[in-house]
């Protein structure tokens, strides 16, 4: 049964690294070594070949110890590219997803509550702007952290997580539809009049204040702003909050 | 003698474990959440340490021990959240206690002790834990220091109140370094009473900060609010903190009415109206620079903003406060905030409160 579970995850892992390469996910590779490091670690307690450690007259497996260890950077990773309010919260617990190696039922647990939060805070994103698609990630999600309570398993724990690849590729098909105009920063196109105060504008608050401005408002104009370009947003479009809600990704800059 | 000693500290202990949590929880603020949970936390904890010595249980006590693990850690996230808003020390402080999890999980029951437990990797750790508690405190108390000359009297009586902080957490850190230090040298009786003492300081710190951080002062020095000014025809007449005189005579050169700029770690809030009165038009305007921190404090920016342009637009039209000429100079040349800044403050942290 347990083989089974894997053989299941690692099928349906094609889907979302996929569209995460196609959402431009940056680190991709790492998200896949960290979710390799997980389902690697259950195959080799699966075939028997795990390494045990005595520490305090308990016994240890390092392939659990590797695969929760994996399992808690992934779930951080996840949380801080998606930069959720709850990243913070979630940077602390997911350490606590080591306890597995203790006891299975507590890092499930604790894992489970971290995966639920990352999920919903997902299908929230997706059901703003697409209720199908919404549905749709949230029963794949929502599978995925069911087997992993059935099966005790951490490798659905991190393909749930892989689910934030979902609300990336949403993020990219709202960028779209809400852009009304493209302003080049970097000068190598003409610009008209307006374009060139909002560029001095934000040149001006980018010199003086010693940052970067990542969205800027003038008289309910919405310019979202990225090191080589500005866009224009639809203000009137519906999608446009929900856009802005997500300012701080660098999904949205590319 | 020494058990009712133990039994009045204890009693103590979780007597004002209690005052710290009833204090806490009737504060309305989300911003220091995390102090709620430190605080319920280690009621919870001080409970289950009485259970222990009362009954003999090493089970209430390995809680306790894990209580007060998981609450340091915690409340080092809210001097963080506070301070540098590192994820990375969130993420090593709770792989810290994952370890003394371990250690406290897996010890015999002969090493766990209901009146005085020490064990050596939670003991290394809660000794690193205080010294972040320190160095995050020392760093929260300079910036008030530094908010004083800005924000004057608003964080006059919070600068005293917080360098006790810095005590406070030294203690805590001596603390730590004594049950460390008691691995290889001190006597279990002595440390017995030792550790019964530095349980009743920590919660007397506790409730100090309880009072500290539920403070109207407190706030103003973390909603992040950096400086704002008030521009009356080209002539800035009121201000707290600094902001550029480039970027006041950029914004003021502009057409717009309002501008709102979202930084990667600060806000910027521009508005201008044109105001009317006694047969003459002036340009007014307010530009308010905070650091970004959350989704509240961004909130609270556009609450205060709203208040301050109220504010004004009231004075003028109704008093004409601001066309007076020896006021407007006296405002301009004085080192002070204006008084109505300082008001206008409270009146939007209230307002503030009373929405979330």
């Amino acid at each position: 049964m347990y083989i089974y579970v894997i053989a299941i995850i690692v099928g349906v892992s094609i889907l979302l690294f996929s569209i995460g390469k196609t959402a431009g996910v940056s680190r991709l590779w790492l998200y896949g070594v960290l979710f390799a490091a997980v389902v690697v670690s259950e195959i080799v307690v699966f075939l028997c070949v795990d390494v045990l450690a005595y520490w305090l007259g308990v016994r240890v497996s390092i392939a659990y110890l590797v695969g929760s260890i994996g399992l808690s950077v992934l779930i951080c990773m996840g949380a801080k590219a998606a930069e959720f309010e709850e990243r913070f919260i979630i940077f602390f617990a997911s350490p606590f997803v080591i306890l597995y190696v203790l006891n299975p039922y507590v890092g499930i647990t604790i894992g489970l509550f971290l995966a639920i939060t990352i999920n919903a805070s997902i299908s929230e994103n997706i059901f703003r702007e697409h209720n199908f698609r919404g549905v749709l990630s949230s029963a794949l999600s929502g599978f995925l952290i069911a087997l992993s309570l059935i099966t005790l398993s951490l490798s659905a724990l991190a393909l749930s997580t892989l689910c934030v690849f979902l609300y990336f590729y949403n993020i990219k098909i709202l960028k779209q539809n809400v852009v009304e105009k493209e302003i080049d920063r970097m000068g190598v196109y003409f610009v008209d009049e307006h374009s060139e105060n909002i560029i001095r504008i934000i040149g001006l608050l980018e010199t003086e204040l010693d940052s970067k401005v990542d969205l800027l408002m003038v008289d309910g104009e919405i310019f979202l702003c990225s090191d080589f370009y500005i866009w224009k947003l639809d203000a009137k479009s519906r999608f446009t909050h929900d856009l802005l809600k997500n300012l701080h990704l660098e999904e949205i800059k590319k | 003698m020494m058990n009712g000693i133990i039994s009045i500290m204890m009693a103590i202990t979780v007597f004002l474990s209690f005052i710290a949590m009833v204090r806490i929880l009737l504060f309305r603020e989300r911003l220091f959440i995390l102090f709620k949970i430190v605080v319920v936390l280690t009621m919870l904890s001080m409970l289950f340490k009485a259970l222990g010595v009362m009954y003999g249980c090493k089970f209430f006590t390995r809680i306790y021990l894990f209580g007060t693990m998981v609450g340091m850690s915690i409340f080092i996230m809210q001097l963080n959240r506070l301070s540098f808003r590192s994820l990375a020390i969130n993420y090593i402080n709770a792989t810290l206690v994952v370890a003394s999890v371990f250690e406290i999980a897996l010890v015999p029951d002969n090493m766990i002790d209901p009146v005085c437990t020490i064990l050596p990797i939670r003991n290394a750790i809660m000794t690193i834990i205080s010294v972040e508690v320190f160095i995050l405190a020392s760093i929260l108390v300079i910036r008030i220091h530094g908010l004083k000359a800005p924000f004057g009297k608003l964080v006059k009586w919070e600068e005293k109140f917080s360098t006790a902080l810095i005590v406070e957490t030294g203690i805590f850190m001596g603390i730590s370094i004594t049950f460390l230090h008691s691995l290889f040298h001190l006597l279990p009786k002595e440390m017995a009473i030792f550790n019964i003492i530095a349980i009743c300081l920590i919660a007397i710190m506790l409730v100090h900060i309880v009072f500290i951080v539920s403070s109207t002062p407190f706030f103003v020095a973390f909603s992040g609010v950096e400086a704002i000014a008030v521009i009356l025809g080209g002539v800035k007449v009121a201000e707290i903190g600094h902001i550029s005189n480039n970027i006041i005579v950029a914004l003021e050169k502009t057409q717009a009415s309002m501008i709102r700029a979202v930084l990667r770690d600060k806000i910027l809030i521009y508005w201008r109206s044109t105001i009317k009165a006694g047969g003459s038009i002036r340009k007014l305007s307010l530009i308010i620079l905070g650091w970004k921190y959350e989704e509240p404090t961004e909130r609270f920016f556009n609450i205060l903003s709203m208040c301050i342009r109220d504010r004004i637009s009231r004075d003028y039209i109704l008093a004409e406060k601001l066309m007076d000429i020896d006021t407007l100079i006296r405002q301009i040349e004085s080192p002070i905030p204006p008084r109505f800044l300082g008001e206008e403050f409270t009146y939007a942290l209230r307002k503030f409160r009373d929405i979330i």
